[in-house]
């Protein structure tokens, strides 16, 4: 239906806990579904990979079915079929790529294995037609943070520096967790902080200060959160061994204060990176991007750097099948090869391997 | 019999094929324990070159007994690929297509066992009688915990494609579940330790999502504040928490006002994924002994009548069937629908179990 | 806390499985960490709370999980994962209760926090492999 400037492609995305689906005609969204109610049902008490691979198996067609619905495509109309096949947990991301191997096998259409992170990228290009820029990608999420320098986002990215313990969205998990917040804790801590004063504690901001010239070219695009998590849960210990249960406002100024203490590290190095590689482009894009003040603090930040910020919306933030398909398209209408037959996922790929051969 | 495409991935052997009337046009395998994904995409490009590929009518795949990651690769890419074709995928036991295959191959002489590694020292085992019937259910044990009787037992087989093909007419050996075996005595963990205690003001968020999700006329955040501000004098409300994590899984309420009044169990709640294990009960048993220590005569409840697993819960202990309220419940799913309120007593006091 | 996991390190055989516990924050990722650097991993070791199992290579193959996202469930597990413990040296972080779905014998290392800057560290074993583990 679709040809090589617009090609109809489904993207499928299946790295650890979500089993997306999504359709994209060229650049255009045209469906962007989540598999299962049964996963759904299982979120409710948080995600076990292992169930959530059982269940995905089932749900994908189902998932399939919707989407091309939604679409308003058949499966015989499709050019290309994309999957992530790395990074993520090895047995699922096996289902979603067996799946798309099954489909692609059957429609007789090529297949196009893909990075998670990229895709994560890619998605904002959707539903635009501008030329995409040289952009400076910040990633943030449950198993991932890094800053990324994407010069092509089909063929041409870097990691500038990464997370050296926990991810920002684990901390986030975690730390919502402490605070007896219920799932899903991140989007749980986002709005308990929204009542809680940012300025109320002073938490650590790791490897924003050196005193080393070789530690800063080595860390300053890194991120340590692990430093950060600790000394939240000691002033929670600490707290409640003063004071007794925490009220409702203590609560809220420790969720504030450790949300903007994440936060700022993360847009300090954003902005840092870009202005380091002269690029006036900032992307930013994973589960996380979908906190409120992460989205505040990026427009301010960038906008007093004189940076051009880009944030998908939150729908698109998260894990899901729409950033796969997004990628695949833009991989084919750059003229990029389809993985050969026999693709084989990688848990621990690297960024820097966004097409998978 | 349909022109089939046939995946096995249950066995640390990757087997495709393309069997046409009683015959293996093709067929290709790759051994390697890790590589099933691999193997099927790269097998699956050769069957493209039989110019039977495209008129293929059903898809066979085998659905274990086997380790779970190969497994679903086998069974996710046969699924889509079927639906890509819109053509049936039937699934079916694979070790029946070992023990099937022996039978027809070696002519047994009498009943026999198949077994396949499912690592750890386990093997995946079943029983057959001489014509390739299985007699036993598939199950997965230690090795030196299966008695095999001192009968032949195949231990060296992979399934085989026609075989698989054939099974697809024997109703035992079709299956639309992926053979996931588990120990019966489950090396699982426990259910996570868990705390009892009573609930405070603090719980309030999960115990909204639990009712939420239970619900389809959940109690409100004030209703709930009220209830806890009648603890102690008029009530008591307990939760069930993940010692190690805080994570509130059920709920439990009694109103008990005191003074020889009766009490009336307000609420017994377990968040969905974790009913069966035994949390209801624990938290029924604390709600009865404060029932006790207020020195309440009778305790009362009610309960839905669909509810079946409620109401063995509370007849197990004790409680008896007093009256129903008809049409007493309104929200029920599917919407509108009303169902009735089984009123049930349990005789507190001396003669208590 | 580097140190003892680099000598744990030399310590310890393919096969071995290892189970870190302690409140959050006591410090289980930076001694798997010191574990991997021991076995000479090159790659950064990170957190594998979100994907419950990461693998590296070092002088043989190590598995680093997290368990911690399992600690509710009542029905999943880290067998179902389908790791390759009998050729690896595994870790596993929240692992107490997921230990024997792994492996018979094992190393628990629990790790206590004693004030910011100190920590400490009992270590108990189950199995024969372990009895004459010394340090």
């Amino acid at each position: 239906m679709g040809n090589s400037s617009a090609p109809l492609v489904l993207g499928i995305e299946s790295s650890c806990d979500e089993t997306g689906v999504g359709i994209v005609l060229g650049r255009k969204l045209l469906a962007n579904e989540i598999a299962s109610s049964v996963a759904e049902h299982a979120r409710f008490g948080g995600v076990v990979p292992e169930v959530a691979a059982r269940a995905h198996v089932d749900a994908i067609l189902p998932a399939i079915e919707r989407a091309l619905a939604t679409a308003k495509v058949k499966l015989t109309d499709l050019d290309a079929i994309a999957v992530t096949a790395g990074p993520g947990l090895a047995g699922a991301l096996l289902v979603g790529a067996s799946a798309a191997n099954g489909l692609a096998a059957g429609l007789g259409i090529p297949l196009y294995g893909v990075n998670h992170l990229a895709a994560h990228v890619a998605v904002e290009y959707l539903d635009s037609d501008q030329v995409i820029p040289p952009t400076i990608a910040l990633l943030v999420s449950g198993g991932h943070t890094s800053i990324l320098k994407v010069d092509e986002v089909t063929d041409a990215v870097t990691v500038m520096g990464a997370t050296m313990d926990d991810a920002a969205g684990e901390a986030f998990d975690k730390i919502a967790r402490l605070l007896g917040l219920p799932f899903p804790g991140g989007p749980e801590l986002d709005r308990l902080a929204t009542t809680g004063n940012l300025n109320a504690i002073n938490f650590p901001r790791a490897l924003t200060l050196f005193t080393d010239i070789d530690d800063r070219a080595n860390k300053e695009f890194s991120f340590s959160f692990s430093g950060l998590k600790s000394a939240v849960a000691r002033y929670i210990e600490l707290a409640v061994k003063k004071d007794g249960p925490l009220s409702q406002n203590a609560r809220a100024d420790i969720a504030a204060s450790f949300q903007e203490a994440v936060v700022d590290v993360l847009l300090s190095k954003a902005v840092l990176a870009a202005k380091r590689e002269g690029l006036e482009h900032l992307l930013v894009a994973g589960g996380v991007a979908a906190n409120s003040r992460l989205r505040a603090l990026a427009i301010e930040r960038s906008t007093a750097a004189g940076l051009k910020l880009a944030i998908p919306s939150p729908g698109l933030c998260t894990d899901n099948g729409a950033m796969v398909a997004a990628l695949g398209s833009l991989a084919i209408q750059a003229g990029r090869p389809a993985s050969a037959a026999g693709l084989a996922v990688d848990p621990g790929a690297a960024v820097e391997q966004v097409l998978f051969a | 019999m349909k022109t089939s495409l046939v995946i096995d991935t249950s066995t640390p052997r990757t087997i495709a094929a393309i069997i046409e009337q009683g015959f293996v046009t093709w067929s290709g395998f790759h051994d390697g324990a890790t590589s099933h994904g691999e193997a099927l995409g790269k097998l699956i490009e050769e069957a493209k070159n039989e110019s039977v590929f495209n008129s293929i009518e059903q898809v066979v795949v085998g659905m274990g007994p086997g380790p779970f990651t190969g497994l679903r690769v086998g069974i996710a890419f046969a699924r889509t690929f079927a639906m890509a074709r819109e053509i049936p995928c039937i699934g079916v036991v694979s070790l029946d297509a070992i023990g099937g295959a022996a039978s027809t191959l070696a002519e047994m002489a009498s009943d026999f066992y198949v077994i396949t590694d499912a690592r750890r020292k386990e093997i995946y085992w079943a029983k057959y009688q001489k014509n390739g019937e299985r007699i036993s259910e598939p199950a997965v044990a230690k090795r030196e915990e299966v008695d095999f009787e001192s009968l032949p037992v195949i231990e060296f087989g992979f399934p085989d494609p026609l075989t698989l093909v054939k099974l697809t007419m024997h109703s035992n050996s079709v299956r639309t579940q992926p053979l996931y075996l588990r120990k019966p005595d489950a090396v699982l963990p426990k259910l996570a330790e868990l705390k009892y205690r009573a609930m405070t003001n603090f719980d309030l968020g999960a115990v909204l999502e639990i009712e939420k999700q239970l619900f389809p006329d959940p109690w409100n955040l004030s209703q709930f504040k009220e209830e806890l501000a009648g603890v102690p004098k008029t009530r008591s409300y307990f939760v069930a928490e993940v010692a190690a994590t805080q994570k509130i899984l059920a709920f439990a309420g009694l109103f008990c006002p005191g003074g020889g009044a009766d009490a009336d169990i307000q609420t017994i709640s377990v968040s969905a994924q974790y009913q069966g294990n035994g949390i209801g009960q624990a938290l029924l048993d604390l709600l009865i002994n404060a029932a006790i220590e207020r020195s309440a005569p009778t305790i009362f409840l009610e309960v839905r009548s669909e509810n079946e697993q409620a109401r063995a819960l509370y007849a197990k202990n004790g409680f008896t069937q007093i009256s129903v309220r008809k049409n007493y419940y309104q929200n029920v799913r599917p919407h509108n629908k009303r169902s009735d309120a089984i009123i049930m007593q349990k005789l507190l006091g001396a003669s208590h179990g | 806390m580097q140190l003892f996991g680099l000598k744990l390190a030399a310590n310890f055989q393919i096969g071995d499985l290892i189970i870190l516990e302690g409140p959050l924050g006591a410090g289980k990722t930076r001694l798997a960490q010191s574990i991997g650097k021991g076995l000479l991993v090159k790659n950064q070791i990170t957190s594998p709370t979100f994907v419950i199992a990461k693998n590296y290579l070092g002088r043989v193959p190590f598995i680093h999980a997290d368990a911690y996202r399992l600690l509710d469930s009542p029905t999943g597990g880290l067998q179902d994962l389908d790791l390759d413990i009998e050729n690896s040296i595994t870790v596993v972080e929240w692992g107490k209760n997921f230990a024997k779905q792994l492996n018979d014998q094992y190393l628990l290392i629990t790790i206590s926090i004693v004030d910011d800057s100190k920590r400490e560290l009992a270590i108990s074993s189950v199995g024969e492999r372990w009895k004459s583990f010394n340090l």
